[in-house]
């Protein structure tokens, strides 16, 4: 069965603590992105995003990236997806990443 | 020789960023949500290309409701309960292809007809129906998140799409909330504090202003109200000739009483239906209705599972098809009800502090009987305290001041607090009770404002706001025709309702 896919925040945080994480993993996205030289408008287009201000969006630490795309976007990075996860995973799921890395 | 380049005059300008006037309808409807006590905030931003987007989130999860950007000489605007993102000219083509192609909140046009919506409240209705729509879809993902049985493969994708093509139902108090952002995003647009012309775009001038009527503008003195080029139907109930205000507008197609009735199908198909978002208040001429009201008669039914539709949804149910010649009429009562729940049911959804009355037999239609309770000053005039001082009596329909909610929160006046009117569930009633009920009602809020559907009439106390909302009382009139008469109070009652 396709399970329907929403990227919520099952850790129920505080939201500013969430935001704040958020923009760290933006951060870190946006330098990813210009060490690759790559525009905000062609990071769109090699991860399949329908409108290029998504980028800017979530680099700004609104939103985040789907789980359904990082691969994708390891891809677009030049990176191993295990480790591109790793990267994010302490802030977008940071209690999960407590659990598998304590 | 090292040379430093510095920068006086800070970074370069924002060219391609929101118009303040764009920023300004943004924040209006963010203000208008939060008021309205939905968990919203906003943030915006450029991209690397300095096109600029804006966001409106949950404020509790940080989830993304809508996206709204402009790029490449067009806008966009995206949510995670649409298919794709859409794009358009304008803003008002955007929102109309979204409603062309999603049921929302607001109507969706029925043939030939031109959606026609008060500007104002069109991106308050789309955003809280994506804010609702994405609770929907959430709740759907926890459901098999929880374990429950996943068997079918396309029952799944089928269950996500029909999820998001549906259209949204709201329970009473997210119904109540939409009303109230409606209500707030409506009277500041038309206190002219912001220029309410982001969505007319510029191929749709004509849609700038069709759903607040002013009797006495030009448009309608000389026949030429957008209304009567959109496929919508008109009433103008009436005001004093020298009386500039908006006036409450009823608006309907009027081939939806044509639809298939009895069935829920019918009942989605109401919800797709273009309905009034335009309302203000202002004294009613009730002279061509005074009669209906003593033409009804109210009997009391033993029975308690009938006729109890379209308790809580929004839009209401449309049966007042309004003619071109300007009359209301109200469609027949449904000659058989096949309706799903009966009152305890209902109860059961909407909780006790809902107090839900029926009456049968009754044909008249609930805008002639609200307006002929005013007429014949059953109804507490509008009160005139240090909140209103200076603002001239309006009478029944409430403070049209514009800056009358602003004035009410700042004199302090709201109260903080509210008394949870524990009003018995009262399964049958008499005409007279619901008119006791209602001079009840508005003996206890004397600032009150009508808003009127096209075939639910609601009277809230203009003291709602986010802190009390949810303590407002509710009592909901359902008349034997459909038409309901909701009754939204916070103020502590002296006299319970019903």
């Amino acid at each position: 069965m396709r399970r329907v896919v929403m990227y919520t925040n099952p850790q129920r945080r505080n939201a500013s603590d969430v935001l704040e994480l958020r923009k760290v993993a933006g951060r870190w996205l946006k330098e990813q992105r210009e060490a690759c030289g790559l525009s905000q408008r062609q990071l769109a287009d090699k991860v399949g995003a329908d409108y290029y201000t998504f980028i800017s969006q979530v680099e700004m630490g609104r939103g985040r990236v789907p789980p359904d795309k990082y691969r994708i976007w390891s891809e677009a990075f030049g990176l191993d997806a295990r480790d591109f996860v790793l990267a994010l995973l302490p802030y977008y799921d940071p209690v999960t990443y407590e659990i598998l890395f304590p | 020789m090292n040379v430093n380049v510095v920068c006086l005059f800070g970074t370069a300008p924002r060219d391609r960023d929101w118009s303040n006037q764009e920023l300004a309808e943004f924040y209006r409807v963010e203000n208008s949500l939060i008021r309205a006590g939905l968990p919203v905030e906003t943030d915006r931003g450029l991209s690397d290309e300095g096109d600029p987007w804006f966001v409106f989130c949950h404020a509790e999860t940080g989830d993304i409701i809508i996206h709204f950007a402009r790029f490449d000489g067009s806008y966009a605007v995206a949510s995670s309960v649409f298919d794709r993102c859409m794009r358009g000219a304008d803003f008002r083509s955007l929102i109309e292809a979204l409603i062309a192609t999603h049921p929302l909140a607001i109507a969706k046009a029925n043939g030939d007809a031109k959606i026609s919506i008060h500007p104002a409240a069109v991106m308050v209705a789309v955003v809280m129906t994506c804010f609702f729509k994405l609770a929907q879809t959430q709740a759907f993902a926890s459901q098999l998140g929880a374990g429950e049985a996943q068997t079918d493969p396309a029952s799944g994708a089928d269950h996500d799409a029909a999820v998001k093509s549906s259209s949204v139902m709201l329970d009473d108090r997210h119904s109540q909330m939409l009303l109230t952002a409606i209500a707030f995003a409506v009277t500041w647009a038309d206190s002219g504090a912001v220029d309410s012309t982001l969505f007319a775009g510029p191929g749709a001038p004509d849609v700038v202003q069709p759903m607040i009527f002013t009797p006495n503008s030009e448009h309608a003195d000389a026949g030429l109200n957008p209304l009567n080029n959109s496929g919508l139907a008109f009433e103008h109930l009436g005001q004093p000739a020298d009386h500039a205000q908006p006036v409450l507008g009823v608006l309907s197609f009027g081939d939806v009483a044509a639809a298939p009735s009895g069935d829920w199908g019918h009942f989605h198909a109401m919800l797709q239906t273009p309905s009034i978002v335009a309302f203000d208040s202002a004294p009613f001429d009730t002279a061509p209705i005074s009669s209906i009201h003593e033409s009804n008669t109210a009997k009391v039914a033993e029975s308690a599972d009938q006729s109890v539709q379209n308790l809580v949804w929004l839009p209401a149910k449309v049966n007042v098809a309004l003619g071109a010649g300007g009359a209301i009429g109200t469609s027949s009562p449904p000659a058989t009800t096949n309706t799903p729940q009966s009152l305890q049911e209902v109860n059961d959804v909407l909780g006790n502090q809902i107090s839900t009355h029926q009456i049968l037999d009754f044909s008249g239609a609930q805008p002639q009987l609200v307006l002929n309770l005013v007429e014949n000053e059953r109804v507490a005039p509008a009160r005139q305290d240090a909140a209103h001082s200076g603002a001239p009596n309006q009478g029944i329909a409430g403070a049209p001041d514009p800056t009358g909610y602003a004035a009410l929160l700042n004199s302090g006046s709201i109260p903080t607090t509210a008394t949870i009117s524990e009003t018995s569930v009262n399964s049958s009633a008499k005409l007279a009770a619901f008119d006791n009920a209602f001079n009840s009602f508005t003996s206890a809020h004397p600032d009150f404002h009508i808003l009127e559907l096209p075939n639910d009439v609601v009277v809230f106390d203009t003291h709602l706001n986010p802190g009390n909302v949810g303590h407002a009382s509710v009592a909901i009139w359902t008349f034997v025709d459909g038409s309901q008469v909701t009754l939204v109070g916070v103020a502590p009652h002296a006299t319970p309702l019903g």
